[in-house]
């Protein structure tokens, strides 16, 4: 009994037409807030360097992201009527400083400290003026280094000082994802759901591969890279990848550091590092003093808390 | 016969029986097997057993057992009854298989057709009929499908009865026309005592739905004029008959499930196809942990 | 482009709205007779697993909570903006805490992917909350365990000194003391003085 098609493509999850309807989740707090204030808007978004939608609480206190669940073949029955689109939006806090990042990275190829207000501006998404008023103010010695107080601050981004932050987020997410279970094991693997895996734990190591990935989905691909050189994490092993290629030539590439979001690794064409022109960042990162850069080994040993407390 | 059971949930399918006479668990004894409502695109399908000891054939004939079909509705009800009141040495089983369990079973990913599901009904009627101590010996039955074929499996089952499967079994012994009686009667007052629990004060749906054969005008008609746009009939029908099928096809709003149309598409879960999505820009693409949870980033809202 | 978010719709008073996710896309918007066709045909097998039928289909589902701290609500664009100037407004007409998500045939399990999307938020926290502070804290609570363990132990020691102390007073001015050389042989062992005056008495 093959189902009617509505003409063409039309349906199939993809349905753009007329959606006037969406269900989405969200904080309690943005819920509550009934005065007004609560704000979709589009801002950069700082992987894929396009718009994305977000959220700005009442007063701009907040911002957060939007993604959506989106499996095909889903539909609501809302009450009393039926919605075509099974998406399910959820919104979550976000932290801002990494909206604020590209903004930072772009201007420090001046090499100037710049006030924050006039370094978060954007003709393309003008509202991200707003993220101002969700950044802590000391928050932002995590990415910068900051000259002044008070309404004299200026700032100029910190390479360092941004990967130390972000290693940090690294190891906050891997010690979640291990607290949770999260499975992250191979790629390959992913469509076995047997008990086999249960017995495969996953190392320190996995979680924390992993975590950078993960993280990655809120930097720019260059600043990923260097998060991966930085916190010394080493490629998956390539015999978990069903290979298209022959394993020979994989095998070459696998010292050489990948950009996280080839952890999935299912046949993957292009991963081999490309040697186009540097982009405004790398050059910017190019110049950056890396000598006091840490290892792995660095990163395990005690000292990284005892740097902590002297922030 | 009380239907009571049944009426309570008519979306599931249910089993109902009449007391074991003693004289079955001592005597040998015969069964037959026939069913009723196996055509028609509404209502239950229903399966009946009688069991007797084999001494009592005989009396089964001065009863007046013949071809359900060829007995009008009075005559049905009449047999039925005669069956009830011989409760000393004859037994009864029914297997109600609801409209709903129907359409469940052969729309499912891995196709369950009806003739498996009439054999499986058939299979576990007999072994609750042994589990209950009837001294079973021989058994007949209609057949559905390929006779040998059918014989064949139930004796692979039942290597120590007596099976025969044959056409027209209901014409040919009285015990199969017992079972068939059995079987007519229940499911013509299943069907005339239908609770719609799709119905409400305000909304009736009517009962001019002909004989339920998908060849009936009125039935045609019927199914027509009740569709609901996104739901389409009412679990009195079967949405696994071509007839319902092609009703909604025209008259009700298309829904997709992802075991249809692509054959390929089946074999390879939409995990896949995310990862076939390759060669894209990888500013683009999310993270395995959202990929695996078809978590995406909300660029729009429609419009 | 924004989207004013208008939440005035739904307030504490407001009824949960019931809402199923199906295992299928039904091509429409628009109003459905849910409570006619399909709430009663959901059953509930006493294990967690609810069973239920569309289009003839066999459905098993479960109850998804929201995740702590979360609501879920229904946006509703009334008007279509006409041009892209205009400002867009969701209204926000339903709120919920729960929803039941239907699968074809297999019961719900952990792995599929809209259970562990749901802990999105979850992990979501790990990754934007403010390091800083959680850092912190843990080393303000590790410290106070390190210190609170110290002392723990150091109130232990002074115990089992004074325990000591008094055992073998008790032992010597024992008005049942008998067995003198026996005595003598521990009291030699231990380190406190007036054991070994007494001991070197003789």
């Amino acid at each position: 009994m093959p189902p009617r098609r509505g003409g063409g493509e039309k349906g199939k999850g993809s349905s753009s037409e007329d959606k006037d309807q969406w269900v989405v989740v969200v904080p309690d707090s943005v819920a509550e807030s009934q005065d007004g204030g609560t704000t979709f808007v589009k801002l950069l978004h700082p992987k894929t360097e396009k718009g994305a939608m977000f959220l700005f609480s009442k007063d701009n206190h907040q911002v957060l992201e939007v993604v959506a669940f989106q499996e095909e073949f889903r539909s609501w029955f809302i009450g009393e009527s039926v919605q075509q689109d099974g998406s399910l939006h959820m919104v979550t806090p976000v932290d801002p400083l990494f909206l604020v990042l590209p903004y930072l990275v772009k201007a420090y190829e001046s090499g100037m400290y710049m006030p924050i207000d006039q370094l978060v501006s954007d003709e393309q998404y003008p509202e991200c003026i707003r993220l101002l008023s969700c950044v802590n103010p000391s928050d932002l010695e995590h990415i910068s280094d900051v000259k002044g107080s008070g309404d004299v601050r200026a700032c100029r981004y910190n390479e360092e000082r941004t990967l130390e932050w972000l290693k940090q987020k690294v190891e906050q997410v891997a010690d979640k994802l291990s607290d949770s279970s999260v499975r992250v094991a191979g790629g390959a693997q992913l469509l076995t759901f047997t008990h086999s895996l249960k017995s495969e734990q996953a190392s320190r190591d996995d979680y924390l591969r992993y975590a950078c990935g993960l993280v990655s989905d809120y930097i720019s691909t260059d600043l990923s890279k260097e998060l991966t050189q930085h916190m010394g994490i080493k490629l998956p092993e390539k015999k978990e990848v069903k290979c298209t290629e022959p394993p020979a030539k994989k095998a070459k590439l696998s010292d050489i550091p990948e950009a996280a979001e080839d952890y999935s690794k299912l046949a993957v064409k292009d991963d081999k590092p490309k040697n186009t022109k540097m982009t405004a960042a790398q050059r910017a990162l190019s110049k950056v003093d890396k000598t006091g850069m840490k290892n792995i080994s660095s990163f395990f040993s005690p000292k990284t808390a005892a740097k902590n407390k002297k922030k | 016969m009380n239907l009571r059971d049944f009426e309570e949930d008519n979306a599931k399918s249910c089993v109902i029986g009449s007391d074991v006479p003693g004289v079955t668990k001592g005597e040998p004894c015969c069964l037959g097997i026939d069913e009723a409502g196996r055509g028609p695109v509404l209502g239950p399908m229903v399966y009946g057993i009688c069991y007797c000891p084999l001494s009592g054939q005989d009396r089964l004939k001065d009863m007046g057992f013949a071809d359900s079909k060829t007995l009008s509705e009075e005559q049905r009800e009449k047999l039925f009854e005669a069956i009830a009141g011989a409760g000393e040495f004859m037994g009864w089983t029914i297997h109600i298989l609801a409209p709903n369990a129907i359409s469940n079973c052969m729309l499912r990913r891995s196709k369950y057709n009806l003739n498996t599901l009439s054999h499986d009904t058939a299979i576990g009627l007999i072994q609750r009929t042994l589990d209950s101590g009837v001294n079973l010996q021989e058994v007949y039955v209609d057949t559905v499908g390929d006779a040998s074929k059918y014989q064949d499996k139930l004796k692979g089952i039942f290597p120590d009865l007596d099976i025969t499967v044959t056409p027209k079994a209901d014409s040919k012994f009285p015990i199969v026309s017992a079972a068939s009686i059995c079987a007519k009667v229940s499911r013509d007052r299943a069907v005339k005592g239908w609770g719609f629990f799709e119905e409400t004060e305000s909304n009736k749906i009517s009962r001019q739905f002909g004989s339920g054969y998908p060849s009936d005008p009125e039935t045609k008609k019927w199914l027509a004029s009740m569709v609901e746009p996104v739901f389409g009939f009412t679990q009195f029908v079967r949405f696994s008959w071509s007839t319902a099928g092609k009703i909604l096809d025209d008259k009700a709003v298309t829904v997709n499930w992802d075991d249809e149309d692509e054959d390929e598409k089946a074999a390879t879960p939409s995990v896949l196809s995310f990862f076939a999505a390759k060669g894209e820009d990888p500013k683009q693409k999310k993270h395995q942990y959202f990929q695996e949870r078809f978590l995406h980033s909300v660029t729009d809202f429609g419009s | 482009m924004s989207v004013e978010v208008d939440l005035s719709g739904v307030n504490g008073e407001t009824a949960p709205a019931k809402l199923h996710l199906l295992p299928c896309e039904i091509e429409h918007t628009g109003p459905a007779q849910v409570a006619q066709y399909f709430t009663p045909s959901i059953r509930d097998d006493g294990q967690r697993v609810l069973q239920a039928s569309f289009r003839g289909r066999e459905l098993r589902g479960g109850n998804i909570t929201l995740p702590d701290g979360y609501t879920g609500l229904v946006l509703k664009e009334k008007h279509k903006a006409v041009s892209d100037e205009e400002a867009r407004v969701f209204h926000a007409s339903q709120k919920f805490q729960e929803f039941t998500y239907w699968n074809m045939e297999t019961p719900p399990s952990r792995n599929d992917a809209l259970q562990k999307a749901m802990h999105w938020p979850d992990i979501s926290k790990a990754v934007s909350e403010m390091l800083y502070v959680t850092s912190m804290s843990k080393f303000h609570i590790w410290s106070l365990m390190t210190m609170f363990s110290t002392f723990l132990v150091r109130i232990l020691m002074l115990h089992v000194y004074f325990t000591m102390h008094l055992l073998i007073y008790y032992h010597y001015f024992s008005p049942f003391q008998i067995h003198a050389p026996v005595d003598r042989n521990i009291s030699q062992n231990g380190s406190h003085t007036r054991v070994k005056l007494e001991d070197s008495s003789p």
